[in-house]
């Protein structure tokens, strides 16, 4: 979609569980150690064991507090909130986007919670931009957010889940999204777009659920036989948001590539290769969070701002990808006209976020 | 030493030999902890879209400074395939 009126990113924040686990303190195998290694995995953030989880309470909430202080919004003024989730919210938490608008004081907000696994965070930046700018609607202030904990198995996490190209860290993520420009607009995006291929619903039999016991190697379906699919989806979703922006992907006002937060096996063997020739070689972003479940998009988003990797007129591409499968494309603008980073000429490389092919 | 123990030391790749043949199969049998040579048959090692075996592609890569194109590494039924696509690559340096 291109929305039809101004949409900006007021604010985002990032909230990380407070233990850093490393493959090395969790007690792995040297083995294990290396492939963590080589997929370029150096921490994750994980939840301490033993409290009963509550994703809402310990990691959502404050990275709204946040996000809502960045974009200098009170929460009574917060009239949508969309909450996305990849599992278990804890006891008592049937309706985690209610309760995360109570904590909040958005007392007069419609709440909406999105279960799109790893594509949540995309799922709920498009919603939010949809109903922002949909002439039936009156939403002028939409707070999405996430927050996972993935369970206290450093096995699980480190070498079950990781065997699959992903390795889970636990956090909060959260934008403020607002339509017009009463706010801060430090990002606004000029346009979204996604695609699904549910025919490769096959694949993705396992779940996050530290509950649900994960298929042995000799149990996985080909991954080959989806790849092109994955691909198919990835390759609609980029080229549909650049050209709804008016962007080739040559284009040298598109400084970055923020990619789902993904193991890089698993991005460049079967993701990079469906992007656009001409792009910027996408950032490192994994290696000290992992993947944040719903989460990555909004993190990325929190990245560029709070890194200024963007300067006025730049363009990022943000892509997403889930299982069922789905892939999002956000193309991100500066405004021109931003005095915070008006004369600078960023260099995303070195500022942390080194290119990854 | 790290406060858990010893740090592992990175990957050992074999050194660079103008047989790559031999150096590949060094990388297959480090990797799968099975001797290998080059008429073996991929899917009786594992299957060739394993993040193992994806891994030990990219590792390849790494180690000859070249990219593999992905269609024929995802289509290859020996290692002698693998050898030949490291070996023909435009940009390899073995």
């Amino acid at each position: 979609m291109t929305p039809n009126a101004p949409i900006t990113i007021a604010g985002a924040a990032v909230h990380l569980a407070a233990h850093r686990q490393t493959a090395r303190n969790a007690g792995l195998g040297d083995r294990d150690v290396l492939a963590a290694d080589f997929e370029g995995y150096v921490e994750i953030p994980t939840s301490p064991a033993g409290r009963q989880p509550s994703p809402v309470e310990q990691l959502a909430y404050p990275a709204a507090i946040a996000a809502l202080k960045l974009a200098e919004c009170d929460p009574g003024d917060v009239d949508l909130v969309i909450y996305a989730w990849s599992h278990d919210q804890g006891p008592g938490v049937p309706l985690p986007h209610a309760r995360l608008g109570r904590l909040l004081g958005a007392e007069r907000a419609v709440t909406l919670g999105v279960q799109q696994m790893s594509g949540g965070g995309a799922a709920a930046l498009e919603i939010a931009s949809a109903l922002l700018t949909a002439s039936s609607h009156n939403y002028t202030t939409a707070l999405i957010a996430t927050a996972d904990i993935f369970g206290t198995d450093p096995r699980r996490r480190w070498v079950e889940q990781a065997s699959k190209g992903f390795l889970l860290g636990d956090g909060g993520t959260c934008a403020v999204v607002c339509s017009g420009t009463r706010r801060p607009a430090p990002l606004t995006v000029t346009a979204l777009a996604s695609s699904g291929r549910p025919g490769t619903e096959l694949h993705t039999l396992f779940s996050f659920d530290p509950a649900t016991p994960m298929p042995g190697l000799e149990d996985q379906p080909s991954l080959r036989r989806y790849i092109p699919a994955m691909r198919q989806c990835v390759s609609e979703a980029v080229t549909q948001a650049l050209t709804a922006s008016g962007l080739a992907p040559g284009d040298p006002r598109i400084r970055l590539v923020a990619f789902t937060r993904l193991g890089r096996t698993v991005l460049r063997r079967v993701y990079y290769p469906a992007l656009p020739a001409g792009l910027p070689d996408p950032l490192a972003l994994t290696a000290h969070t992992g993947h944040l479940g719903a989460g990555d998009i909004i993190a990325n988003l929190a990245h560029i701002q709070d890194e200024l990797l963007l300067a006025p007129g730049d363009y990022a591409l943000l892509v997403s990808v889930a299982m069922g499968f789905a892939a999002t494309a956000a193309v991100i603008q500066a405004p021109e006209r931003t005095t915070a980073t008006m004369g600078r000429v960023p260099d995303p490389a070195a500022r942390g976020a080194s290119r990854l092919r | 030493m790290t406060p858990s123990g010893p740090s592992p030391t990175p990957f050992q790749d074999p050194p660079a030999s103008p047989r790559v043949a031999e150096t590949l199969c060094a990388m297959f049998t480090e990797t799968l902890l099975v001797p290998v040579c080059p008429d073996d048959e991929i899917q009786y090692l594992a299957t060739i879209d394993s993040l193992k075996l994806m891994r030990l592609i990219t590792r390849i890569e790494d180690r000859f400074d070249l990219t593999l194109d992905d269609d024929r590494v995802f289509t290859a039924s020996t290692v002698a395939d693998i050898i030949q696509l490291v070996e023909h690559a435009p940009d390899s340096h073995p």
